[in-house]
């Protein structure tokens, strides 16, 4: 009887260690999938204080790792959010230490709606909900601002628009804070200048704006530095970006949005001639009233007279002698006091002398007679001769006449 | 360097016209005040239609010199 040990035989195969089977499906995945694109749900989203995204790219079927290293994430735009359906693209690498592959992601977008779109939805929900955007926030544009800062590029189109179309309007002193309106960067510019212009102070309006572009090129104002510095900007913000239908948050924030530059100028100053409108009203309100108080004060100064002539005491008007002078004085300089000052100004029309007419007499119906070398106004029939040559001037147009009988006033008459 | 026009306040001006065309249209007030507040009136009025008629729109530049705001001309460039 032969007993002995006998040792187990030696395997076929080979036995890998750990690290080196590690490090073969390393290779194996690496050199595989070096760069493809990955669509999935993120789910178990964590953005680490150091900057680095971590998260889970799952479908219904399967789950995978991945990492966005805050090198490559600073660029990204939007927030990514559990549930978010996204397309990653990046490469496969092998975590030996762990024995965990993963997704090393450079690039990641939203699934369904464009980057940028999706920055801009999640942003302006955030603010919103903050209250940034509430009515009761705005502050009103100043009628007749004196100074107004415009936050824009030195070279674009909005600050030609805006200057050429002020050229025409109610006069400002425009001052330029010059910024860059696009690219890296052009965010921190707007917003710093905002904060500049009310720590100086000084300013009636802030136009802050740029003319039109891509989504990508108005960016900017897309941006929460910008927002934030709008908001809490105590000089009314007018903000002006692109065209009509570029609608920025920016312009969310803003006290008053205009939709161009161009329109932004004409908001934030009256047409000249609305002005002129404006002051040639209350001029005219002005003078009918004074002519309304002379034509009261000469009524009640008549009747005084006519009272006091015909020996009967007027009962409503006890004003002695002296107080009648001084009445009639006062209302004399009232009279010559407004009668020069429509004199000055309008010079030599019909207009000219209706206005000059406290009494509106060319109004209702009379006329203005002129005879003779110089034209004086007759005032006295007798001073005319049969067949003299005269100038009749109404309140509109003249005629010339001939005198065909003069009939003086008579006794009484 | 401030022109003297530039220092009309129109907000101020504009303003204290309406209140004036409000008081004498408003009636309270007697002959020598209504004349008062007509010569008021009419003297804002001058003023005011007087630098819309010479002023004309100022545009210069904003730079940072030191710590402080300065202005300076501006001439719009073509890109």
């Amino acid at each position: 009887m032969r007993s002995t040990i006998r040792p187990l035989p030696l395997p076929e195969e080979r036995v890998y260690t750990v690290g080196e089977i590690t490090s073969a499906v390393k290779v194996l995945i690496e050199e595989g999938y070096p760069s493809l694109w990955v669509e999935g749900e993120i789910s178990n989203f964590t953005h680490h204080s150091s900057g680095h995204m971590y998260f889970s790219l799952k479908d219904e079927k399967a789950q995978l790792r991945a990492v966005f290293f805050r090198g490559e994430n600073r660029l990204l735009r939007f927030r990514p959010e559990d549930g978010m359906k996204v397309r990653a693209h990046g490469s496969l690498t092998v975590y030996e230490k762990s024995g965990q592959y993963q997704l090393l992601v450079r690039r990641l977008t939203p699934v369904g709606v464009g980057e940028l779109e999706m920055a801009f939805r999640q942003l302006v929900e955030r603010l919103e909900k903050e209250g940034l955007f509430d009515a009761s926030r705005k502050k009103p544009l100043p009628r007749f601002p004196r100074r107004v800062a415009v936050v824009t590029s030195p070279t674009g189109a909005a600050i030609h628009d805006i200057v050429r179309v002020l050229g025409g309007r109610f006069p400002v002193e425009l001052l330029l804070y010059p910024v860059r309106v696009q690219g890296e960067g052009a965010a921190e510019e707007i917003a710093a200048a905002i904060d500049r212009l009310n720590g100086a102070g000084g300013f009636d309006l802030l136009l802050v704006g740029r003319g039109g572009g891509s989504l990508e090129d108005l960016w900017a104002f897309n941006e929460e530095i910008v927002a934030r510095a709008i908001a809490r900007s105590r000089i009314p913000v007018l903000s002006a970006v692109g065209h009509e239908i570029d609608v920025t948050i920016a312009d969310l924030a803003a006290d008053v949005r205009a939709a161009t530059p161009s329109s932004a100028a004409e908001m934030l100053a009256p047409a000249r001639g609305e002005i002129e409108e404006l002051l040639c009203t209350r001029r005219e309100r002005l003078a009918a009233r004074m002519r309304d108080l002379l034509r009261f004060w000469k009524e009640r100064v008549r009747r005084f007279r006519e009272s006091r002539s015909l020996g009967r005491p007027e009962s409503l008007v006890r004003e002695s002698a002296q107080r009648l002078d001084d009445l009639s004085r006062r209302m004399e300089r009232a009279e010559s006091v407004f009668l020069a000052s429509l004199r000055e100004r309008l010079a030599g029309s019909a207009a000219t002398l209706r206005a000059l007419d406290p009494h509106g007499v060319l109004d209702r119906g009379y006329c203005i007679c002129r005879a003779g070398e110089g034209g004086r106004a007759v005032t006295d029939a007798a001073a005319l001769a049969a067949g003299e040559l005269l100038e009749i001037r109404f309140r509109r147009g003249r005629a010339e006449a001939r005198t065909e009988k003069v009939i003086p006033e008579a006794e009484g008459g | 360097m401030k022109e003297k026009g530039t220092t009309v306040d129109w907000e101020k001006s504009v303003a204290r016209l309406e209140e004036i065309v409000r008081s004498l249209e408003g009636g309270a007030a007697g002959l020598d005040e209504s004349l008062l507040l007509f010569e008021e009136g009419t003297k804002i009025v001058r003023a005011l239609e007087k630098r819309l008629e010479e002023a004309e729109l100022r545009v210069r530049k904003l730079v940072e010199r030191e710590g402080k705001l300065e202005e300076e001309p501006f001439t719009e460039e073509k890109t």
